[in-house]
């Protein structure tokens, strides 16, 4: 560091740095046309290093899962100017979904422009957002059945979007064509470039008031920090080797279960987390890419850990070993559709092996699976894509009942109001409530799932990419797994049950039918038996348990 | 003003004090009251306040007041034993909120709805989305089934889907439920908030429920207790966007009060801070058991149209932004199990109130801290004569709670304790500065509320603003807010269509309905104005969009007008536009009632020191050690005296705490400006 940084003007550049990202994240949500990213808030925002980059600050609003894949995301952008040798221009953006370059998956398209300042590209902007559709095999692109990642739609890899400011029309050509939603995807497109623009503005300013020189210097320094309150959380866990382990329910197209395994080991300041024992990649899209394992080990951590801001430094004090070939570091071209399921159980296991060494801190196991179910189908000819998020049970922790239907772990999506989903699409809601039953038993009780009826007015295609149907959410030191996941759906008024768990490849529903899913609930913590009688009372009298539930 | 009735009164009703302020509009001299409040009915305390002022009732013109009775009433679930009524498959939506969590990252905690799960009553009905009737509403199986679960129950709210879109069904069981029990408050969601959103629709009814009957009986026995005084007005109540409207509205819209009394304080704070130059403040109110913050920018306090009560209790109502967190002087020092001292955001309340207050208050608060560290005199406490300090119970609680199980003096435990809550406050303060993109060093920091000034020095020390303003009555500030709130009347109605397909002359209409009942309001609400604006705003959209930005309009609708007025600012907001046809979701009409307004004379300050003020010294511990602190007699501080800490400045409704190194003036408006010099 060569400038002295005074307290007040660090905690401003970081305030304001913060302040640039979630007005960012503000703004593509404001933008955006699509349900999912207005209200389902699958993006992120953030800034990066413009040599590396590493990530400065990410969105304090932002999809949690998208924690460390931005900075891969942004690195490949990084990496292929140096690799065809050309400088960054003001003005550019580059565009691109290669989950194996950026994580997840083909859905989550992330555009990366640099900041210029006195003529020197010195930051990156980056943000990242869910598109309603690829141009997959299915509508969406939920599909559990695709062996490669060519059926899950279209692949980008880094190409430029914008130049001096204007989008590149044949590129967006290419998406438009590659689209069953042109017109939504490209309002969410611009969106993402509004809230580009509006964090170099907001730059502008920062860079204005405090000098170049001042700002960079504050960046390093808050990188620093970060990875020390890193270190010293790390350091409060009591050395020692923590292991966990559960299994996906299957691939999609085998029925064979995917073993899961963490150790995590603890040493001093330094913590390594071991996914040895884990197993091999599978046939159908229930794998990881690189970058997104790293981030579902760096979310579980924040859910941990929640006060660590986000940067390149909190990353530094953990190592990561992923087995190569293993289901958690997929290769091209194997499918990575069901990525957000996967991950969910990554998070879910590195808190389950914590849960060991600090019960107070970490809890059971929260619903891991993202269960997207996607309705798709036209109305007047026009066509529609409906695609739900998935609520559930949270895990009970130390002192405390589970959340009883929060969003996804791996995310923090809203639940679009029942309302406008009926204003926009051909359903009608029969029900959305809470599952009784569904809470693993222990001295503090996993939160309940939520069980939802709809019925289709026209005729649609569904398919759903759901997990957990045979490993329910842990409970720990004694408490009870939450239910399981439960799918149901009528074809011509017959109720059916997908032949896989909770995987449903594209079916024809027609006019009149009808769709149910029953989420899990999150795991106990403690022995059943030390619960509370006045609580068990209060369970039974609000029916999340029934009598014979409580016994 | 009126010759006969020459006086105001504003009162804030807080969760310790209640606090009572009347202005001679003649002089413009205004003499204070602060007494205990009493939570079982606050118009005891409040009148029991008025009265002490001996002001004739005769002379009084109007009597205004903010509240947090609903906001405490929500914060404790200490609210009426409500029963909500849902379409078929919905009852779980209140408790369901949108699926989220508690925050973005963090799994722990859970939810505790308004109305709990047995309470939640499920009746056949159903609207279609634009509005056409799906299923009957069968009315008569409506009684059937609430019927059973009305024992006990004070508030009913209806909330059925689509309501908005026609709200038949809602009224029709609201109409039944009305004739079946006459004495019970019904809301329908649709008449709350006509607007799409199912959860913040249901959830803002079920707010004005919840507080609605406690709201009712004491705002009904406040007016009894003024009629039987002889006043000539009923009372009006201040709302949380700042403005002030008719009891009897508040009456029907209770959740509107929700916040009041710190929206009342952001109103002085930032007249206070305009008047003495500082057009950029944050409004920092401590009291007894909150610190609220707020954010002043060019003059105008930040808005925003949600209040987020508590987790998954979102009310949709047009509101001054003001952050809240549990710091107060009543707030509760402990050592927790890691063996780390925690203060707040528990709070010993009114009663017993701190130690020293020998109400049988045994543990350690920040009022007993400060009382150790000789900041609060014991024989000059806050409120006047109401009370009288005992500094050996403050000192044997801190003693026994803090200081021995950490092994320190009882004054180091008493200055820890002071910091750790100096610290939360500062990192709100930072937040509502910092968090928002601004420069903290480019404000003001206006401190305030019976409490605050103890801490304001503090403060800006930490988060590195460089002075703040401690205005001439800062323990009652919420109350002066209130004498000088204009009064407001918002009105709301849902659109959903693009701005080419709506009817303008239909549009006009209502927009013209809504202003003509906003001037019948004020015009009947008895609170005297001097004349009246009004606001019109369109949320207004891309066709497709789910969010909306919030677009001033003419009164009078014009569509070509709207969409260039919505182009501008989407242009502005979001650095490019798009094609897409522009969309109309809500529109907003606002009638102002406007009242007279002095910010007071402001005297030309002369340079003089401040000996006149000092009325003696006495040891005040800093920085771990004791020093010599001047004690200043507010009354005696006049325009242009200049001076330094340590000092003590101490009058009725609060104290002033001045660290070394802070330089201090009093302006022209008898504001103290404290500066940081080291």
């Amino acid at each position: 560091m060569t400038l002295a940084v005074d307290p007040t003007t660090l905690a401003v550049v970081r305030g304001y740095m913060d302040e640039v990202v979630d007005e960012m994240d503000l703004v593509q949500v404001k933008a955006a046309f699509s349900s999912i990213v207005a209200e389902g808030n699958d993006r992120a925002n953030g800034l990066f290093r413009v040599e590396s980059g590493d990530t400065v600050a990410q969105g304090r609003e932002g999809s949690p899962i998208f924690v460390a894949a931005m900075q891969y995301a942004v690195k490949a952008v990084v990496d292929w100017l140096q690799k065809i040798d050309r400088p960054w221009e003001p003005g550019d953006a580059y565009l691109l979904n290669d989950p194996f370059l950026g994580g997840t998956h083909l859905n989550d398209a992330k555009l990366v422009a640099p900041f210029f300042w006195e003529g020197e590209p010195l930051l990156l902007l980056a943000n990242t957002g869910h598109w309603t559709d690829v141009g997959a095999a299915q509508a969406g692109a939920f599909s559990p059945t695709c062996r490669a990642i060519f059926e899950e739609g279209i692949r980008l890899p880094v190409m430029r979007f914008a130049r001096g400011g204007e989008i590149d029309p044949e590129v967006l050509e290419l998406i438009r064509a590659n689209n069953r939603l042109p017109d939504m995807q490209e309002g969410d497109l611009r969106s993402q470039l509004n809230a580009l623009e509006v964090g170099r503005r907001r730059l502008e300013r920062l860079f204005d008031r405090y000098g170049a020189e001042l700002v960079m210097a504050c960046v390093s320094e808050l990188d620093l920090r970060s990875e020390r309150l890193m270190e010293d959380r790390i350091a409060a866990i009591p050395d020692g080797t923590y292991t966990a382990s559960d299994h996906l329910d299957d691939d999609g197209i085998s029925e064979r279960p995917i073993h899961l395994q963490v150790a995590i080991t603890v040493e001093g300041r330094g913590m390594t987390i071991d996914f040895e024992g884990t197993d091999p990649l599978c046939e159908g899209p229930m794998n990881l890419a690189l970058p997104t394992t790293v981030s579902a080990c760096y979310t579980s951590l924040k859910h941990t850990f929640p006060d660590i801001p986000i940067n390149a430094g909190c990353f530094r004090p953990v190592t990561l070993r992923v087995p190569s070939g293993s289901v958690l570091a997929a290769e091209p071209p194997h499918a990575v559709g069901g990525y957000s399921d996967v991950a969910g159980h990554v998070i879910a296991l590195i808190s389950l092996a914590l849960v060991q060494a600090v019960p107070e801190v970490a809890g059971a196991a929260a619903f891991q699976t993202g269960g997207v179910s996607v309705t798709s189908g036209q109305v007047d000819g026009h066509p529609f894509v409906a695609t739900f998020p998935y609520g559930g049970g949270y895990g009970a922790t130390y002192g405390s009942d589970g959340l009883i239907g929060g969003t996804n772990i791996i995310g923090m999506a809203r639940f679009p109001s029942i309302e406008m989903t009926e204003h926009e699409f051909p359903i009608l809601w029969d029900r959305f409530g809470i599952r009784e039953n569904s809470g693993g038993a222990g001295r503090w009780r996993g939160g309940c799932g939520t069980e939802y009826t709809f019925t289709v007015e026209t005729d649609v295609m569904l398919s759903i990419l759901g997990e957990q149907a045979t490993s329910p959410p842990q409970g720990v030191l004694g408490g009870e797994p939450g239910a399981l996941n439960d799918v149901s759906y009528t074809v011509d008024g017959v109720w059916q049950r997908p032949a896989h768990g909770a995987k449903v490849p594209a079916v024809a529903l027609h006019a009149g039918d009808k769709v149910r899913r029953c989420s899990p609930g999150g795991g106990g913590f403690g022995p059943p038996e030390e619960r509370d009688p006045a609580l068990v009372e209060r369970d039974l009298a609000l029916g999340y348990v029934s009598p014979s539930g409580a016994d | 003003m009126s010759v006969e009735r020459p006086n105001l009164i504003g009162v804030d009703v807080g969760g310790t004090f209640t606090d009572i302020v009347v202005r001679d509009e003649r002089t413009r001299t205004m003499t204070v009251a602060k007494v205990p409040s009493t939570p079982a009915d606050q118009s005891e305390g409040l009148m029991a306040g008025v009265d002490e002022l001996a002001v004739g009732p005769a002379t009084v013109s109007l009597l205004i007041h903010g509240t947090t009775v609903a906001t405490n009433a929500v914060i404790e679930r200490k609210g009426a034993r409500c029963l909500l009524v849902t379409t078929r498959g919905f009852g779980d939506v209140l408790e369901l909120g949108r699926r989220d969590r508690l925050s973005v990252f963090g799994l722990r905690g859970t939810g505790n709805p308004l109305i709990p799960r047995d309470r939640r009553i499920e009746v056949d009905e159903r609207m279609r989305p634009d509005g056409r009737v799906e299923v009957p509403l069968d009315a008569d199986a409506l009684i059937a089934a609430v019927e059973p679960h009305m024992d006990g129950i004070e508030a009913v709210v209806v909330a059925f889907l689509h309501s908005y879109a026609n709200p038949a069904h809602e009224d029709r069981a609201v109409e039944v439920l009305n004739q079946r029990w006459p004495d019970h408050y019904v809301i329908a969601s649709a008449r709350s908030l006509p607007t799409v959103g199912e959860f913040e629709r249901t959830s803002t009814a079920v707010v004005h429920a919840y507080v609605q009957p406690m709201m009712a009986r004491y705002l009904g026995s406040l007016a009894d207790r003024v009629e039987r005084a002889g006043y000539v007005r009923a009372p009006a109540v201040v709302q949380c966007n700042g403005g002030a409207m008719s009891l009897r509205h508040a009456t029907e819209r209770p959740a509107n009060t929700v916040r009041s009394g710190p929206a009342a304080g952001v109103i002085a704070g930032t007249m206070i801070a305009t008047a003495a130059g500082f057009p950029n403040a944050i409004t920092g109110d401590m009291g007894g058991t909150s610190f609220d913050v707020a954010l002043v920018v060019d003059g105008r306090p930040a808005l925003s149209d949600e209040i987020t009560v508590d987790f998954r209790v979102p009310l949709r109502v047009p509101t001054i932004d003001v952050e809240t967190i549990g710091a107060g002087g009543g707030s509760l020092a402990s050592i927790d199990a890691a063996g780390i001292l925690q203060v707040g955001p528990q709070s010993a309340g009114a009663v017993p109130g701190p130690a020293c207050y020998g109400r049988g208050g045994t543990r350690p608060t920040v009022t007993d801290a400060d009382v150790v560290l000789g900041r609060i005199s014991a024989r000059r406490p806050i409120g006047g004569g109401h009370l009288e300090l005992d500094p050996e119970l403050s000192a044997r609680a801190i003693d026994e709670h803090v200081a021995s199980p950490l092994g320190i003096s009882v004054e180091d435990a008493a200055e820890a304790i002071v910091h750790v809550i100096d610290s939360r406050m500062a990192g709100q303060v930072r937040m509502m500065s910092v968090g928002r993109g601004h420069d903290p060093r480019e404000f003001v920091l206006v401190g305030f509320g019976g409490a605050g000034p103890l801490h304001t020095d503090a403060i800006i020390r930490e988060v590195g603003i460089p002075r703040a303003i401690v205005p001439p009555l800062p323990g009652v500030t919420s109350a002066i807010g209130c004498l000088d709130a204009d009064v407001m009347y918002d009105f709301l109605h849902s659109f959903r269509q693009r701005l080419d397909e709506i009817d303008m002359v239909e549009a006009n209409k209502i927009v013209s309905e809504f202003l003509a009942e906003g001037r019948r309001l004020i015009e009947t609400g008895g609170v005297p104005v001097v004349g009246t604006s009004v606001v019109v705003e369109g949320e207004m959209q891309l066709e497709g969009q789910r969010h909306t930005i919030r677009v001033a309009l003419e009164e009078q609708l014009e569509s070509s007008a709207m969409e260039q007025a919505f182009r501008e600012q989407y242009r502005q907001r979001y650095g490019t536009g798009l094609d897409a046809p522009a969309f109309l979701t809500d529109l907003h009409c606002r009638v102002v009632g406007h009242r007279p307004t002095d910010v007071g004379s402001n005297t030309v300050p002369t340079a003089m020191s401040w000996d006149a003020a000092v009325i003696g010294a006495r040891p005040a511990y800093f920085s771990g050690q004791w020093q010599d602190a001047a004690i200043l007699e507010r009354d005696l501080l006049t325009p242009g005296m200049t001076g330094h800490g340590p000092a003590i400045v101490q009058q009725d409704d609060t104290t002033t705490v001045i660290h070394p190194g802070t330089a201090v003036r009093v302006d022209g408006l008898r504001n103290l400006i404290l500066e940081v010099t080291a």
